[in-house]
């Protein structure tokens, strides 16, 4: 466990942790919720 | 030394503002892509209960976007609503590609520009919606 904290220190960019956040944002259960959607389109001919 | 002034944000109230507007971002991209998928589940997870959707052609302009527009109120009618009319008159299944434009998050409010990709039921050819949405996301109950 230590050698991987160590491994997590030297190889792994904030910015990695930042990608990684999203993702687990993106693929778990959504922290929030919506609760109003304006949805505007043009339904030229459809 | 600068003095500090009051209401400026600090390191760690960044960070908690940075992770409610992805959080906010985050729900909209779920939505968008179960939406996609036709999955009614994911589709549900993603709305509050009470949910308020506002579906509108772009001449029609008002000031709050809401007022006098048709609306569907709550989550189980939407889900509803995507689950029968969905493939049944509008789009084939399989067929149908969102892909996020843009995406902007502020406060509760994100904004959104899409697009929806598809073939349609009706006449069986290639139809693409561009779609500007501005959705209220709050804190998950």
């Amino acid at each position: 466990m230590r050698h991987l904290i160590s491994f997590a220190r030297r190889y792994v960019t904030k910015r990695d942790m930042v990608a990684a956040a999203a993702t687990s944002l993106r693929i778990g259960q959504p922290m929030a919720r919506v609760q109003h959607m304006l949805l505007e389109t043009a339904l030229n001919g459809f | 030394m600068l003095p500090a002034i009051a209401g400026t944000p600090t390191a760690s109230s960044r960070r908690q503002l940075w992770g409610k507007l992805e959080r906010n971002k985050a729900v909209v991209r779920k939505y968008l892509e179960s939406v996609a998928a036709f999955d009614l589940d994911s589709i549900g997870e993603c709305l509050a209960e009470n949910v308020v959707q506002h579906y509108v052609a772009p001449s029609h302009h008002n000031d709050d976007g809401g007022r006098g527009t048709p609306a569907i109120a709550s989550r189980a009618s939407i889900v509803e609503e995507i689950g029968s009319c969905f493939h049944e008159i509008l789009y084939r299944r399989h067929t149908v590609t969102i892909e996020i434009q843009s995406i902007i998050a502020e406060g509760d409010y994100v904004a959104c520009r899409f697009t929806l990709d598809e073939t349609t039921v009706r006449a069986n050819e290639y139809y693409r919606n561009y779609y500007n949405s501005s959705i209220v996301a709050r804190m998950a109950k």
